[in-house]
């Protein structure tokens, strides 16, 4: 039930949730409508239908307490993104090959690595979309060309201020200005996504030898 | 440095996931349209698939002989494409007003796009033309001006409407 003690819309709750979900998709480099989590065939909508099939048939529970249905519903949907990406690096830890250090080596003499080489060319890597170091390195990346929201960014990754308030007097402005630069990273995010390193270096390979 | 369980890293990320780009309720359904639009995805179409996921849920209740949940009931009440026959009087009319709301869109898409917006010229060579009666002036500076009213009517309409 919603805080309100009353039924949600789930017109309005799957419209919310999506929208939410193309954001986290943007934050984890996963691309826009169409992507899926790489190896799992996952995408944003079959993370929307679990967890309002979840929350409808009562697996997950909200009580105002928690906070409001739409941010335990989108925390879990989130989390359920992570796990898959997280998953998804275990398993291919596992399944590296077992060509041993030196004949990698030889390999790598022999053959000069091509952009086609990298697997799902610009796919991300799910262990570094989900290190920590490297998800505020994509952040920070992300923001350079725009001082405004660099502020917001250094204030949260640097000196580790969550509120918008906290935030607003270090940076010198009002916590209404600081949600609004929220806004314009959301839509950044969806947008263009937050860029690995690993694609980074591959796009900077396939520059260097275009 | 401590180590961390992966718990602990996903809650940190996740607490600076909401710092910088703000808790899931902070999107508004203003903002969710805005962003789905511009991401290309069909709102209709999307409830349309999450409905049939949901369903295939509740089915398991109904092979069981079991009551839906009822927030899974609310669920597909609220899901349920406009397309699937009516069950009640009330579906009925939620249907036919949605129906006719979509004709009036194409309608007015329509006249938009038949009745320009930059005012009209017509092409009045028969002014010169000799060999034309008064009477036969007459009637075509008549029927110009009510072409002309006409448009202008039609063109009042379609903006009353906007």
């Amino acid at each position: 039930m919603s805080d309100q003690g009353q039924y949600p819309d789930f017109k309005k709750l799957t419209k919310r949730l999506t929208a939410y979900g193309s954001v986290v998709f943007g934050e984890f480099s996963l691309g826009g409508r169409d992507a899926v989590v790489p190896g799992t065939g996952l995408s944003i909508e079959d993370f929307v239908a679990k967890v309002l099939s979840e929350y409808a048939i009562g697996k997950i529970k909200h009580h105002k307490s928690r906070g409001a249905l739409m941010t335990v519903l989108g925390t879990a949907m989130r989390n359920d993104i992570i796990d898959a990406l997280r998953k998804k690096s275990h398993e291919r830890e596992e399944t590296r090959s077992s060509i041993s250090v030196n004949e990698d080596a030889e390999v790598r003499d022999h053959e000069k690595p091509a952009l086609d080489d990298y697997p799902q060319q610009f796919a991300p890597d799910p262990a570094s979309v989900v290190d920590e170091n490297e998800y505020s390195e994509r952040v920070r990346s992300a923001v350079q060309d725009e001082p405004a929201l660099k502020e917001v960014v250094e204030a949260v990754l640097d000196l580790d201020l969550y509120k918008p308030e906290a935030i607003a007097d270090v940076v010198g402005t009002t916590a209404a200005e600081i949600q609004n630069r929220k806004k314009k990273l959301r839509r950044r995010l969806q947008k263009q996504g937050l860029v690995t390193s690993r694609r980074k270096k591959a796009e900077t390979y396939e520059a260097s030898h275009s | 440095m401590k180590h961390r369980t992966p718990e602990e890293i996903r809650n940190r990320m996740n607490r600076l996931s909401e710092a910088l780009f703000g808790a899931p309720d902070e999107i508004g359904e203003e903002e969710a349209e805005q962003l789905l639009s511009e991401a290309g995805f069909n709102t209709e179409e999307l409830n349309d698939r999450i409905y049939k996921r949901l369903y295939a849920e509740a089915q398991q209740y109904w092979n069981a002989k079991k009551d839906l949940p009822p927030l899974l009931k609310k669920a597909l009440d609220d899901l349920r494409p406009l397309s699937s026959p009516p069950r009640n009087e009330a579906e009925l009319a939620r249907q036919a007003k949605a129906g006719v709301e979509r004709i009036v869109e194409k309608a007015k898409l329509l006249a938009s796009a038949l009745v320009p917006d930059v005012l009209l010229t017509f092409a009045e060579a028969y002014r010169n033309k000799k060999g034309l009666s008064d009477t036969d002036r007459k009637s075509l500076n008549t029927v110009q001006e009510r072409l002309k009213r006409k448009i202008e009517h039609l063109k009042g309409k379609d903006d009353k409407s906007r």
